[in-house]
This record gives C-alpha cells, sequence and structure tokens, in this order.
C-alpha cells in the first residue's frame, strides 16, 4: 500500500509539473532557493559544530531540542491552517476504495515526503548533523535522530490536518484558517526580522525548556545527539527508543482517524443565523435610481471584504509592511555612514506602498467575481457604476484604516508631528491606485484564486498577463502620485495641511478618471470580459 | 436530414417575427465549431424546449441569444429588434438563468435577489414585494437569510431562477432549470412558468429530460452538432412516437452496446 500511495503521488507530482511551464519554472526557483539556503545553513552549523560544540555539547544540544521542537510545532499547525493548498492526497479522497485507515496512514506518510515542502524538512533536519562536525561519536546518532525528527514533523502536520478536518470542511472555518495562516506567517516573519535586526537584547536559558521538551514527541528525536556528545548513553538509547515509539503510536493514532474521514466524510453545515438585507439597507439611503447599481455593489464588496479570506487575507499584509519598513528604517539608523533621515524616508515608505498596495487589490476584483459578473453583464449595470461600486464599499473603512496606520507608524518611528504629511501621501497613493486599477483590471482579466479557494493557491500567480497588469498598476500609480509623494517627503511637518488637502483632491481627480475611463472599457468590453472569466474560471485551467 | 418544419422566410424581416429570432448564428471555440450556422424561431407565448445531446451546442447559443457572448456571425433578433446592436435597451427584456456560472454566493439569498433587482434599478419597494413572493413561490423562505454559499444544487439553482424573472422580462432563457430540482419544487416552477406564458412570456429552457420537456413544453427545437435538426410543435417533432425515442433516432443514437459481459454481479 506504502508503495501504491507513493507512486500515486509520484504521478500526481509529476504531471502538475508537467502541465505547465510556470509552475515547472516556480517549483525549479523554489527548490534552487531552498537549496541554497540550506547550504548557508549547514555551512553555518558547520562552522559551529567544529569550533564551538566541543565545549558547549549540553548547551548545543538543548538548542537543538528546542529547534526541533519548534519545527514540529510549525509542521502542526501551518498544514492545517494553509489548507487547500495541497489536497491531491486528501484521505476523503480514498473514500471509494475499500481501504482501511492503517494501510493508508504510512502511505500518506511517506507520501508527504514527496514535494518541496517535506524535502526541505528532512534536509533541514539532516544539515543539523553538520553541529556535530566536532563530537564524532554524535555524528550517527544525530542523522537517526534528523530522520526521525523529520518523520515526526511529517505525520504531525497530517495528523493535525485530518483532526481539523471538521472544522476546516465549514466553509467559515475554512475562511478563518486562511486568514490565520497569512496573519501568522506575517508575525512570525516580522518576529524574526525584529530578533535578527539586533535591536532586541534578551535574556533566555533554554536549559528548563530542553529538559521537558526531550521527553515529549516534539523534541526526543532531537535529544540523540546531545545525549550521545555528552556521554548519557542511557538517556541517548531511552529517549531515540521512545522517539520511534512516538513515531508509531502517531501513525496509528492518524490511521484511527482516517478510519473516522473515510467513513463519515466531514459534512459540517453550521446553521448560521439568518442576516438581514445588508445590501437593502445601503441602496436605502437614496430615492435615486441611477445610483442603485454602484450602491449595491458597494454594498456586496463590503461583504466580500470581511466574509472572503481572498479579500481579507490582504489587511494583516497591509498592516505588517509599514510596520517592517519601521524596524528597518530603525536599524539602518543605527550605522553612522548612513544619513540620518534615511529613517524617517523608509517609514514613510511603508505607509505609502501599504496605501498603494491597498488600491491595487482592486485590479484583481472582476477575477475574484468570477463567473458570477454575469449577473452585472444581463442586468446592463453601466460601467461606471461597476467601478464606483467597488470603490465605494472600502473606502469607507479602507481611508480610516490607511489614516490610523499612518499616526501609528509616525509614533513608531518617532515623528508624530508628520503623521498629517503621512497620511494625506499615503491616501493619495492609495485613491490614485484605485483610479488606475478601475482601467486597468478592465483591460486585463488574468487568473486568480477562484471563489472559495485558498487566497494562497497560486494559480497563475505568475502568468504573465498578471504580472504586466501589476507592473503596469504599480507603475502608473507611482508615476501620478511623484509629485504629491515627491512633495511629502521633503516638506516640513508644518506643510502637513497642505500635503493632505492637495493629495486628497488630486487623489480624487485620478479615480473619478479612472472610474469614467474604466467605466467605458468595461461597457465596451462586456462579453469580451466575460469570455475570459469563463475561461479562467473553468477548474482545470491553471496558471 | 435536417428537416425544419416551421416554414421560414429565407430574409426575415425583424416585424414579421416573433420574440425571438436567430439566423446563421455560429460560434467557433479554436478547433471547435460549437454552433454552425443555426437557425430559430421562438413564437410569443410558447413554452420552448430547446434539447440536445451532451456537447450539442445549447449552452453557447443561450448565451449567444442573451448576449452573454459574442457570436462570429449570424444574427439574434429579441422582440424585432437586433439584439447584438441595441445591447444595453435589450438586457431588460430578458432574464437569464445560466448553467454552471456562480453567483455571488456570500451574500443571502434575500440580498442576492435585492441586488439583481438594484442592479436592474428597479423600484425597491417592487423589489422586496417581488423576492418576498417568488422566495414563497419556491420554497425558500427558510433559508433566505443564509449565504448562497451554503445552499444545495437544487436551492441555487431556484436562487437563480428567482433571479431570472424578477424584472419581469418578456422572454426568459434558462438553461437546464430542472437539474437537481426535487419534483416537489419542479412542478411548482412548472406551474410559475405556464401562468407566465399564459399571460405572454415566453420561455426558451434546455434540458436533457424528455419527459420534462414532453410535459412542460408546447414547443421544441432538437440541436445537434451546433445545428437545429429539427424544430416545430411538440406533436410534428415526436412524429407520432414519444418525444424521447424520436429524439434518440434523430441524433443517430440508440445503437445497443456491445461486450461487457463481465457486468454482472460476481465472486470478485
Amino acid at each position: 500500500m506504502v508503495a501504491t500511495v507513493l507512486a500515486l503521488r509520484f504521478r500526481l507530482f509529476r504531471t502538475a509539473l508537467r502541465r505547465n511551464a510556470a509552475v515547472l519554472v516556480a517549483w525549479l526557483l523554489g527548490a534552487a532557493s531552498l537549496l541554497a539556503m540550506l547550504f548557508f545553513v549547514g555551512t553555518g552549523f558547520a562552522a559551529v559544530g567544529m569550533r564551538v560544540v566541543p565545549d558547549h555539547r549540553a548547551e548545543t544540544g538543548t538548542w537543538l531540542v528546542l529547534g526541533g521542537s519548534l519545527l514540529c510545532v510549525a509542521w502542526a499547525l501551518l498544514p492545517p491552517l494553509l489548507f487547500g493548498l495541497d489536497q491531491t492526497l486528501e484521505p476523503a479522497r480514498f473514500a471509494p476504495f475499500p481501504l482501511r485507515g492503517a494501510d493508508l496512514a504510512p502511505g500518506l506518510v511517506a507520501a508527504s515526503f514527496i514535494g518541496l515542502p517535506g524535502v526541505a524538512t528532512l534536509l533541514a533536519a539532516l544539515t543539523t548533523t553538520a553541529l556535530w562536525l566536532g563530537t564524532p561519536r554524535a555524528l550517527l546518532p544525530a542523522l537517526v535522530g534528523a530522520v526521525v525528527g523529520a518523520t515526526t514533523c511529517l505525520v504531525v502536520g497530517r495528523l493535525t490536518t485530518t483532526a481539523l478536518a471538521g472544522v476546516l470542511s465549514s466553509r467559515r472555518g475554512r475562511d478563518v484558517s486562511m486568514v490565520l495562516g497569512v496573519a501568522v506567517l506575517g508575525a512570525v516573519y516580522l518576529g524574526l526580522v525584529t530578533l535578527t535586526s539586533g535591536r532586541v537584547q534578551w535574556d533566555f536559558d533554554p536549559a528548563p525548556f530542553g529538559a521537558v521538551l526531550r521527553w515529549t514527541p516534539l523534541g526526543a528525536p532531537w535529544a540523540a545527539p546531545g545525549d550521545a556528545a555528552v556521554g548519557d548513553w542511557t538517556g541517548f538509547a531511552v529517549r531515540l527508543g521512545l522517539s520511534v515509539v512516538y513515531v508509531v503510536v502517531l501513525v496509528w493514532l492518524y490511521g484511527r482517524l482516517l478510519d473516522r474521514a473515510l467513513t463519515a466524510p466531514p459534512n459540517v453545515r453550521p446553521r448560521a443565523k439568518a442576516r438581514p438585507d445588508a445590501v437593502a439597507q445601503t441602496v436605502a439611503r437614496t430615492g435615486r435610481a441611477a445610483w442603485f447599481p454602484a450602491l449595491a455593489i458597494a454594498a456586496r464588496t463590503r461583504r466580500y471584504w470581511v466574509h472572503d479570506p481572498r479579500y481579507l487575507s490582504n489587511v494583516p499584509v497591509l498592516v505588517l509592511l509599514p510596520l517592517f519598513m519601521v524596524i528597518m528604517g530603525r536599524s539602518l539608523g543605527t550605522i553612522p555612514e548612513l544619513p540620518d533621515v534615511l529613517p524617517r524616508h523608509i517609514a514613510q515608505l511603508g505607509c505609502e506602498a501599504a496605501g498603494l498596495a491597498a488600491g491595487l487589490v482592486l485590479l484583481s476584483d472582476i477575477g475574484f467575481d468570477s463567473t458570477a459578473w454575469w449577473l452585472h453583464l444581463t442586468a446592463g449595470v453601466r460601467g461606471w457604476a461597476d467601478r464606483l461600486g467597488r470603490i465605494l464599499g472600502q473606502v469607507g473603512w479602507a481611508v480610516p484604516g490607511l489614516a490610523g496606520l499612518c499616526v501609528v507608524v509616525a509614533l513608531a518611528a518617532g515623528m508624530p508631528g508628520r503623521s498629517l504629511v503621512l497620511a494625506g501621501s499615503t491616501l493619495c497613493a492609495y485613491l490614485v491606485a484605485l483610479g488606475v486599477a478601475s482601467v486597468v483590471s478592465a483591460v486585463a482579466i488574468y487568473p486568480v484564486a477562484l471563489p472559495g479557494a485558498s487566497p494562497m493557491s497560486s494559480r497563475g500567480g505568475l502568468s504573465s498577463l498578471a504580472m504586466t497588469a501589476q507592473l503596469a498598476g504599480v507603475a502608473a500609480t507611482f508615476v501620478l502620485w511623484l509629485p504629491v509623494g515627491a512633495t511629502a517627503h521633503l516638506v516640513s511637518p508644518s506643510w502637513g495641511w497642505l500635503v493632505a488637502t492637495v493629495g486628497l483632491t488630486w487623489g480624487t481627480a485620478v479615480l473619478a478618471a479612472g472610474v469614467v475611463v474604466g467605466g467605458r472599457a468595461v461597457d465596451a468590453r462586456g462579453p469580451a470580459i466575460m469570455a475570459l472569466l469563463v475561461k479562467n474560471g473553468s477548474r482545470t485551467v491553471a496558471g | 436530414m435536417t428537416a425544419t418544419l416551421d416554414t421560414v422566410p429565407s430574409s426575415p424581416g425583424p416585424g414579421a417575427l416573433g420574440v425571438l429570432t436567430v439566423r446563421g448564428l455560429t460560434k467557433t471555440f479554436g478547433p471547435v465549431r460549437a454552433v454552425r450556422g443555426l437557425d430559430l424561431d421562438v413564437p410569443r407565448g410558447s413554452m420552448f424546449g430547446f434539447v440536445g445531446p451532451n456537447g450539442a451546442g445549447k449552452t453557447t447559443t443561450l448565451s449567444m441569444v442573451t448576449g452573454l457572448l459574442r457570436p462570429d456571425a449570424g444574427q439574434v433578433w429579441v422582440n424585432g429588434v437586433d439584439l447584438w446592436s441595441n445591447l444595453t435597451a435589450m438586457r431588460a427584456r430578458i432574464g437569464v438563468l445560466p448553467d454552471d456560472l456562480r453567483l455571488f454566493d456570500r451574500l443571502t439569498g434575500q440580498e442576492l435577489l435585492t441586488y439583481t433587482g438594484m442592479l436592474r434599478r428597479m423600484d425597491k419597494a417592487v423589489v422586496a414585494r417581488r423576492a418576498d413572493e417568488l422566495l414563497d413561490a419556491l420554497g425558500l423562505r427558510g433559508d433566505a437569510g443564509k449565504p448562497v454559499a451554503d445552499y444545495s444544487a437544487g436551492m441555487t439553482k431556484k436562487i437563480a431562477l428567482a433571479a431570472a424573472a424578477l424584472h419581469a422580462p418578456d422572454l426568459l432563457v434558462l438553461d437546464e432549470p430542472f437539474e437537481a430540482i426535487d419534483p416537489v419544487s419542479a412542478r411548482a416552477i412548472q406551474e410559475i412558468l405556464a401562468q407566465y406564458a399564459a399571460d405572454g412570456g415566453t420561455v426558451i429552457l434546455s434540458s436533457h429530460v424528455m419527459d420534462t420537456v414532453q410535459r412542460v413544453c408546447d414547443r421544441v427545437a432538437v440541436v445537434h452538432r451546433g445545428q437545429v435538426l429539427v424544430c416545430g410543435t411538440l406533436d410534428e417533432v415526436a412524429a407520432g412516437q414519444d418525444l424521447e425515442s424520436r429524439f434518440i433516432e434523430l441524433v443517430g443514437g440508440g445503437a445497443v452496446p456491445v461486450g461487457l459481459s463481465w457486468l454482472r454481479p460476481s465472486s470478485l
């Protein structure tokens, strides 16, 4: 059975790579960067292993236990959170076949090793062997421990994904998990940058954590080389044996869970409580029929920003981007050779980039509608109303949100006086981006994540049309924003009101022009847009 | 093989036509000639069945007569007006239920109807009243406040049908309206459609199920390989047989499969 599942996984993997050159290129790039990273990490480990370890064997062993445990926790959390990225071997797909969970579990675990995440984990685990180059008797234990440790990681990943399948099979559960996944990744990235930027000094004694973790499934396999290095051969044998037992138990547990998944595929339909009619509430504000379509579309846009992870997952990224820039600016600010205004400019650029990115989400908006757009087309919605409605649905909260973000960044960067300058320039970038996207998105319809799919599914993320459209959007926004933006970077804080007034006026003007021009393009191209949406919307199209 | 039973003027003047007239409609997708010079006449007040085997070009044709897909060649008149030259005006006359296209499914059923009405710039009170009546008639009242994404296939079909009918169009074009719909709802829909046709409305519906077409429709067109094989009243098309047998005879099916002798219960 293991061989059958492995062969299936391998075949699926090969087909996926062959079907599309873009996927293959992305995969090769990923593999190359992975190898490069592992090479550097391995070299670093080797350097540490040759020189330092002989004197700090116990400490190195403890750090390895901590690192390995962390890796295992990541495997427990991330696969379920990023659910939907790879469901090629989802247990439910085996339900029609006469199989028991115990038959499938080892095969599915082994199949996890095929693919970049699995290979990366195994190779990363193996590079830790280099830590023990100066301690020959720990080398073989390190190798064995690494293999057991990597296997534990993959089993745990499979286990949590299947255990949480019930939650994840509900639409809302999936939505929440996808957004959480993006937020966790962003936060981890931010944390790593902060730690490595040297801004934070910390005293941390790993010993007590290591003492506990080495007995758990998370840390036991990683304890093997440390035990061997200090000559604790009893502890070594016990803990390594325990780690193998843990793997067997986890696989058995996984098999039990699979039995449940195979016989009773999760089918949770939450009884959502009835919602009031948000479209009617929004449209109730006017009596003029000409505004009905735009207002209805605005109401729907608001619903989608809150309830569709493809929109919502942009928010953590947009918030983290400027904060990341503040931190980067601060660490650069400690270098005396660089001009001391640099951190200020970098922090401001972070805000402006967030404004631009927030506006350019609109580039994918018709694509996100997918074939549901037929309703706009057959209802004879005018292009300007289609464009304006999508904008009205987000400016109401995005403008205050971005302004608030600017104040936070100004405070964090130690320049509260520049808040107004920052907000004026950022909002200008946002409004200009909305105007630009209104035009570009009417002309360029590229494949995006389909409704209900994970926002991280990189469907066509590499398609040349998508890249061209996004590049064009960024370039046009930048050029149109530059007069205001350049001024905002050069003036003193006392010019804040002027920057804000001019920025908002100019931004609104560009937005209005974008709505008119983009609206005409939609009017002229309606059926052509529909044809492209149908083409991109078919489930078999990749890239 | 081609036997167009309706006598069609070779170059129709729009005035002489019914609610929908199609001449020489053609659409090619790459190497696939989906629709090949298709002609069609749908008289006002008819319940018109549009039937054909898989891949006959039904959905493509219905997309082109509803302004969703631009034809490569050919013309479409609705109420005697050239559709593709007067798209914006004619959209108000047509109601569409597409097959296989998505809905804005994060909206609730109720919201989807309000949304549709507002996109069509209808009076708010009229939309609210009609939406209520449609939700009741289609048995969706209890689920009106739930997101369409949580609807079953049949419920989704029904809410889309309600959206198609909301603005009381002259012509309802329904692609597979009875697919996935339970018999009770199907009967309700049939009665709604029959009443609508009796009041002068026109329905075109496509279907695979000949029994349904035979019971619901008064006129039928059989499509095969992108062309109309036969078109006329139900009796004319059926030609003394039941519709299903006639259909299979027309599209050249009916070959008895040979082999598969192993397909019987076995010990293995």
